[in-house]
């Protein structure tokens, strides 16, 4: 009926927990997302929510168990996962000193299919100047111009980590829109992490809360 | 017909989606054979999660109120005159239940009351 | 083969990202290679026998090649934003980890402009080498061309790979 999207098959980190360290390794993920849905992962900071993108996004396979992206193992090619995700973060780095477009156009040119008209419609959605310099956009400003790059190629899978720390709720309303459009005709999903508690709001279609590296309750999310 | 959620009330809020479109049907807001919106429509409309719109139009399916048609969506079921009607008795009961707690408050008898609905009647 | 198709347009889109990426490089960037490699090559024109007499000689000569390989590179591996510094320290490869393209393609490409730049310098070098040589009035051996070509070639894109896999 609904095609899955991504499932994690047991998903474990390879290195043993360790000890003081910053984050907690995940342990023992499994979940199923179907396409046309948005997931939440709610938890503490350190819980483990930015190793979850790390370990889809990161240059080598840090886990034992699958991540399978429409069926295929993340890093079976991982070249061809990240033409299909688009991830959204503060620790991103862009091409400070140049303007939006100028960096739609440098960077966009790596995926297979960008569509710079597309990237410009958002951007002028979100009112947000494509001739700004990307080192001088405000919070807000540059994660709005990443989810305009980000959704200009398509991708299958949206990776937004913390994207709505410190938003007002009158863009988070926004924000929320903004997602439902995007997963409108199912052709994609999105994964965004959240330390914030009343972000369980009734936007969300599944809720995964981490804590210590593992999924303490995953499921629907049918809210009062 | 507009649905209004109530953030943070009793009911979980795919509940409430239920509730407001039965006394929909019931009260003729939404006709038998009436298209309702798509899950994700819905959604959209109401500003609520797909997971909530998709389990309130399942309940409805299941209460024999709606039914979905392959490539069309949802449908208001044309005959439900059991349900209504039964609807309708409760409703009346309710009625009768708080037209006598208002006699008996009145300080009418229980003979008293029965005059009064026969010569209603 | 769509293996080597796919891997070819891949250096062809680093190539064209590069070429935006020093479209505002000025002229100040590449001063500092043109520096070091002139000195290098004024260095070439000690003959094979004095350097290897000479341990300091040998050592300055060493250490310059050394510098012009940073210096050669670092407009490669250091965005031009860097013109004015940052408080985080980052290259151009930061701002391509999450995109569709692989850090070994990214590599390749940079050794390859290396390596145009670095074949020039060692044929030139070779060239004083011989001239200085036989105006010293010492025989020209096959010595000569390896010592020129190990250290204005060899040694440099050794150190090139090594900047490449660090930063």
């Amino acid at each position: 009926m609904t095609n899955i999207l991504l499932q994690a098959k047991e998903v474990s980190s390879i290195k043993p927990r360790g000890f003081g360290k910053k984050a907690f390794r995940l342990q023992g993920i499994n979940f199923i997302l179907p396409n046309g849905y948005i997931m939440g992962i709610v938890g503490k900071n350190g819980a483990g929510k930015t190793t979850f993108f790390d370990y889809i996004c990161g240059e080598k396979k840090k886990y034992k168990g699958e991540f399978l992206l429409e069926g295929r193992e993340i890093f079976e090619d991982h070249l061809w996962t990240l033409d299909r995700i688009g991830f959204v973060s503060e620790k991103n780095e862009f091409m400070d000193l140049r303007t939006a477009a100028q960096n739609a156009q440098m960077l966009g040119g790596f995926y297979s299919d960008f569509d710079g008209e597309l990237f410009e419609n958002m951007m002028e959605r979100f009112c947000v100047s494509k001739s700004k310099t990307v080192g001088k956009m405000s919070r807000g400003e540059f994660f709005k111009f990443q989810i305009a790059f980000a959704a200009a190629h398509k991708p299958k899978l949206f990776l937004l980590d913390e994207a709505t720390a410190g938003m007002d709720p009158v863009f988070r309303q926004d924000f929320y829109g903004i997602l439902r459009d995007l997963i409108q005709n199912e052709s994609c999903s999105v994964i965004l992490s959240t330390h914030i508690e009343e972000e369980i709001e009734r936007q969300l279609d599944y809720v995964g809360v981490l804590e210590e590296g593992r999924f303490i309750s995953f499921g629907e999310n049918l809210p009062a | 017909m507009q649905i209004i959620i109530e953030p943070h009330g009793t009911y979980a809020i795919y509940e409430q989606i239920v509730n407001q479109m039965k006394n929909a049907v019931v009260s003729g807001a939404l006709s038998p054979g009436e298209a309702l919106p798509s899950i994700r429509g819905l959604a959209a409309e109401i500003g609520v999660s797909v997971i909530t719109t998709k389990r309130a139009y399942e309940e409805l399916e299941k209460e024999g109120l709606i039914r979905s048609v392959a490539n069309k969506g949802f449908y208001v079921c044309e005959y439900n005159t059991d349900y209504l009607h039964e609807k309708q008795l409760m409703l009346l009961e309710k009625h009768f239940a708080d037209a006598i707690a208002l006699a008996r408050q009145a300080g009418l008898s229980d003979s008293e009351v029965r005059d009064m609905v026969e010569g209603l009647l | 083969m769509d293996n080597k198709e796919r891997a070819r347009r891949e250096r062809e889109k680093i190539r064209e990202f590069d070429k935006e990426l020093f479209r505002y490089t000025g002229q100040v960037a590449w001063f500092l290679p043109g520096l070091f490699s002139f000195i290098v090559l004024v260095m070439t024109g000690i003959p094979l026998q004095a350097v290897i007499t000479d341990r300091g000689m040998a050592a300055t000569c060493v250490i310059m090649v050394t510098w012009v390989t940073y210096f050669v590179l670092q407009p490669y591996i250091n965005v031009t934003d860097s013109l004015m510094q940052r408080q985080k320290k980052s290259g151009t490869w930061s701002r391509l980890k999450f995109l569709p393209v692989s850090k070994g393609a990214y590599r390749r490409v940079r050794e390859g402009y290396l390596f145009r730049y670095l074949w020039k310098l060692a044929l030139a070098g070779c060239i004083i080498q011989c001239a200085m040589t036989a105006l010293d009035g010492g025989t020209v051996t096959v010595w000569n061309f390896l010592y020129v070509v190990c250290m204005l070639l060899v040694y440099p894109l050794c150190m090139g790979w090594l900047l490449l896999l660090t930063g």
